[in-house]
């Protein structure tokens, strides 16, 4: 019997057997088709899976002054980092942590908020500027704080804090956009220069991240380095900036509430000195800065975070004069033209004041200029028209920007009738010729542009380009085509402003014969004085609420033969221009030229910056 | 020829050694494999599954040699032995140890579910040895062979061990097949299976399902339960023709791998030695899986065929959906590669297989009565 289904058996195994044989061939078709027809495809994803390039950050470049001080430069500091990766629960360890470095439940939570936004190979910053004892606890506490690591992070240390702030401006994370043009910056602890030089140079400062392509496993722990690109550090930059100028500068005006002064050297546009009053502490922003201090200085009615030098506009009242009075030479008005000043006068039926009440009698152009005598000047507008004196400004660059290599500069502003007519829909009335001639109205200046202005009136009639960072080579100057002896003519009267006496500044002459300086003083009136005011006498300065006080301005050259320095003072509501601006503009000047003569042109010293790995 | 009564030093020196060399080799391979899973060190995998093979190696050599009269008159018994310990595994699964599968007996943890695999195969050998010609292809002596399978298959299902389940539910279909069962019920039956998959579906736990939807598309959802798949394959196809090179394989020493040393090692296998090491693994089991059925056809008693046969295709059932499923063929059910896969229950229970194997061969031209 067991032989009678012998055969039957035998037919019932050779089926098992060709079915078996069919099944082994299915995997054997299919193993081919992976690993010989898509090997390719796979050992890419292989190398996907087990090749992370990581990106290292450049050190960024350093700041030095024009004679190689440090003005910005790099610090170490620690900072811990969690790797959610590496911790079970990053709830948990945060919780451990805030024992040591005593977060408080919001920063947890903003943390939290923020692992869940990255890959979780990719380290959050859990404290930036640990101190050495919680970098110690963190080090003895790892094991009960899976994830977190000390890191070490850079710092940008501002050698003159916020007397430089304007200028350099400051770094912190990037924004968004920032991170979309420059994949880099993902990194933590990667910063942007988000004002002054830091922005306007960042191409220059930042450097190149360097490349780290490393073997990881499933967890992303690296195994092992396969190749390694280091990156290449920013270029340092040296500025034109005097640095004890610059800290001169800012602590004779920090006192004051809003104030706008640079100080350039009128051939090669080099800024010396540019200080926007308040400054503000440029290394709040390095590790992001909370809401409570950001709207604190939004919200500060002296706006610390708006650079006055370049971004104030302000009526630059009687210094204007002296583009006036070049426009009229330039018009073949006569020198020696004398007009009487009795104080004010009349315009159909509008009463124009001189800011003397008593007026100056006769006046020819440079008494005018010395004194300041508003009439003098309605009078050479009635007689040479709008289109002269706006030519000549604009020639001087009112309205245009000066192309200062620092962030966010305004343009400026000068009336036309043409624009009158589009903009406002109203026609140019001969009263507008007449505030304009004395630098109110439609005009409004930066203080870097009333410095140039202020250059190019006393250096020849070139156009200056200003720039804060040092330059090898100096274009061919740009003639603005005035004749040499009129600015000779402005430029002798400017001088008597201050040191002959009557002139509106001699109380702040400068006593040094070869420092001695020239210039012109401007009260800006912020609003129209009332009839009643006038009557009763109420105008003095201190009597108004702060907002409404004028503002006081200056602009100056020195030394008076042989011209190289200009400065512009805006003292916002300080009142009038020769009690504040000239006398600041003054001491500017002075200390300008006592440290500019004891400098000795030397190269920086390049300070050797270890990449950091 | 052979009386009843020969000695055992006899039986040892008649031994298959054609097929304990193949075992030996294939064992020794799985060493190696769990040598490198161990990033090269015997620790943590191969040392102990050298010494889980010494002693599934003494217990196969043991088992070939009793008497095959015994073993038929005790598979019923081994049967009921490993019920009961189902039985047992799935009243301490109520108490509340959750999925428990297995059974601590101090040095080694036994799975029941594994024990029932051989205790399958004997069962209905056994059972199929006792009938007639005429009775094997009558539809009511099928009754028993299908509780049979079905009583522990149900009970494994409730661990719930899929894989196993569906394994045991093939082994006992294949013996009937074997043993000659009319082959127009396997067409009904195959018929019916795919008529009520549907309904099986909501009998599925919810991993269950998702391990089935994402073997239909890995790709939905590669961190997740996609993972596994995606990154088998991606092992696999790295290796190419040439493989990388033994303990070179970065898939798996990047532990992007995941289980390299069980139920994914031939994926581990595959990315060190290529498409070649894959072949050649794949004939030698093959070759070995085609002896042992030669090895059944000799065999002169039908207890001893169909033992042989019911011990092979466990052999070719683990081999083929070890291999299916990690070249994403199959769903990943959890099945190891037999005698390489790291696992001390399925090694033993698979060295006990052969142990059986080994005494039908040693035992071919024994006449066994239907009843003693």
């Amino acid at each position: 019997m067991q032989h009678t289904n012998k055969n039957d058996f035998l037919k019932r195994i050779a089926i098992i057997a060709l079915l078996q044989f069919v099944l082994i061939f299915i995997i054997v078709v299919r193993l081919y088709v992976l690993q010989v027809l898509h090997s390719e495809q796979y050992k890419t994803l292989s190398d996907d899976n087990r090749i992370r390039v990581r990106l290292t950050l450049p050190n960024r470049g350093h700041i030095y002054d024009r004679n190689g001080k440090p003005l910005a430069t790099n610090t170490i500091s620690y900072r811990a980092i969690l790797i959610p990766e590496d911790s079970p629960d990053p709830k948990k360890t945060l919780q451990e942590v805030s024992k040591l470095l005593n977060l408080s439940p919001e920063e947890i939570d903003k943390i939290l908020k923020q692992l869940k936004q990255k890959p979780r190979f990719l380290p959050t910053v859990v404290k930036n500027e640990l101190t050495w004892d919680q970098v110690s606890a963190i080090e003895i506490n790892m094991l009960e704080i899976p994830g977190l690591t000390v890191e070490e992070g850079r710092g940008r240390n501002y050698s003159l804090g916020r007397y430089t702030s304007h200028v350099l401006g400051y770094i912190s994370a990037p924004s968004d956009e920032d991170v979309k043009e420059d994949k880099s910056l993902m990194l933590p602890g990667a910063k942007v220069g988000k004002n002054g030089v830091e922005k306007f140079y960042e191409n220059t400062l930042k450097g190149k991240a360097g490349q780290k392509e490393v073997e990881v496993n499933a967890h992303g722990r690296i195994i092992r380095e396969l190749n390694y690109t280091p990156s290449i550090p920013g270029q340092d930059l040296q500025l034109t900036i005097q640095k004890e100028l610059q800290e001169y500068t800012a602590k004779l005006l920090e006192p004051y509430n809003s104030v706008g002064v640079v100080v350039i050297d009128i051939h090669s546009g080099e800024v010396l000195s540019l200080v926007s009053v308040p400054g503000y502490n440029p290394e709040l922003f390095f590790n992001g800065i909370d809401h409570k201090t950001w709207n604190a200085l939004m919200e500060n009615k002296y706006t610390p975070m708006t650079n006055k030098v370049i971004a104030g506009q302000y009526s630059p009242a009687s210094t204007m004069k002296g583009i006036v009075a070049l426009a009229a030479l330039e018009s073949n008005v006569s020198p020696q033209e004398s007009f009487y000043c009795p104080g004010f006068m009349m315009m159909g039926r509008h009463k124009f004041h001189c800011w003397k009440k008593g007026g100056h009698g006769n006046m020819n152009m440079k008494n005018a200029l010395m004194k300041s005598c508003d009439v003098y000047f309605y009078q050479i507008a009635k007689k040479i028209d709008e289109g002269p004196i706006i030519a000549m400004a604009r020639k001087f660059g009112v309205g245009s920007k000066t192309g200062i290599d620092v962030p966010y500069e305004q343009d400026g502003f000068i009336a036309s009738p043409e624009w009158k007519k589009r903009v406002r829909k109203l026609p140019w009335y001969p009263g507008d010729t007449i505030l304009t001639s004395i630098g109110q109205g439609y005009v409004l200046m930066t203080p870097i542009q009333l410095a140039v202005m202020m250059g190019q009136t006393v250096n020849g009639g070139y156009k200056i380009t200003p720039h804060v960072v040092k330059k090898e080579t100096t274009a061919e100057q740009e003639f603005l085509n005035v004749s040499k002896d009129h600015l000779k003519f402005i430029q002798n009267a400017l001088a008597d402003v201050v040191n002959s006496p009557g002139g509106t500044a001699y109380r702040s002459r400068i006593r040094e014969k070869k420092w001695r300086m020239g210039g012109k003083t401007g009260t800006a009136q912020v609003r129209r004085i009332t009839m009643s005011e006038r009557e009763t006498g109420v105008r003095k300065g201190d009597q108004l609420p702060w907002e409404l006080r004028n503002h006081s301005l200056f602009i100056g050259f020195a030394p008076i033969d042989k011209p190289r320095y200009a400065i512009a003072i805006v003292g916002a509501h300080e009142g009038f221009g020769s009690s504040f601006a000239a006398p600041m503009g003054k001491n500017i000047l002075e200390k300008t030229q006592e440290l500019m003569e004891k400098e000795d042109p030397k190269q920086p010293e390049k300070v050797k910056v270890q990449d950091h790995v | 020829m052979y009386s009843e009564n020969i000695k055992i030093i006899e039986k040892l020196k008649n031994l298959n050694y054609f097929l304990i060399m193949m075992i030996f080799g294939l064992s020794l391979l799985g060493f190696s494999l769990l040598y490198s899973a161990g990033g090269g060190s015997f620790l943590p995998w191969a040392q102990p599954q050298i010494i889980r093979f010494f002693v599934g190696f003494t217990l196969m050599i043991f088992v070939a040699v009793i008497n095959i009269r015994f073993i038929l008159n005790y598979a019923y018994v081994f049967y009921g032995f490993s019920f009961v310990l189902l039985v047992a595994v799935e009243i301490f699964g109520m108490v509340g140890m959750g999925a428990q599968r297995w059974i601590d007996i101090g040095f080694i943890r036994i799975q029941p579910s594994e024990l029932m695999k051989i205790g399958l195969v004997l069962a209905l050998a056994c059972y199929y040895h006792r009938l007639g010609t005429e009775e094997v292809r009558s539809f009511k002596y099928l009754f028993v062979p299908l509780i049979l399978i079905f009583a522990p298959s149900i009970l494994v299902l409730k661990q719930p061990d899929l894989g196993t389940t569906l394994l045991l539910i093939m082994i006992g279909i294949s013996i009937i097949f074997a043993a000659g069962a009319k082959a127009r019920y396997f067409v009904i039956a195959g018929l019916t299976f795919l008529g009520s998959i549907p309904f099986a579906w909501n009998f599925l736990h919810e991993y269950q399902k998702s391990r089935v939807l994402t073997f239909l598309s890995p790709e939905s959802d590669p961190l997740g339960a996609g993972y596994h798949i995606m990154q088998s394959k991606i092992a696999l196809g790295s290796g190419g023709l040439t493989g990388k090179g033994f303990l070179k394989g970065t898939q798996s020493h990047l532990n992007f791998l995941p289980e390299k040393q069980t139920d994914f090692i031939f994926t581990m296998f595959c990315e060190e030695f290529g498409l070649i090491g894959a072949l050649a693994l794949i004939t030698v089991y093959m070759t070995l899986i085609f002896y042992c059925l030669i090895i059944a056809i000799r065999c002169r008693n039908r207890f001893g065929q169909l033992l042989v046969f019911g011990i092979t295709m466990t052999l070719f059932i683990y081999v083929f959906i070890n291999i299916a499923m990690v070249i994403g063929l199959v769903p990943v059910v959890g099945v190891p590669l037999p005698l390489v896969s790291y696992g001390g229950t399925s090694l033993i229970t698979l060295l006990l297989g052969f142990g059986l194997l080994l005494n039908a061969d040693v035992h071919q031209e024994f006449k066994l009565p239907r009843y003693d």
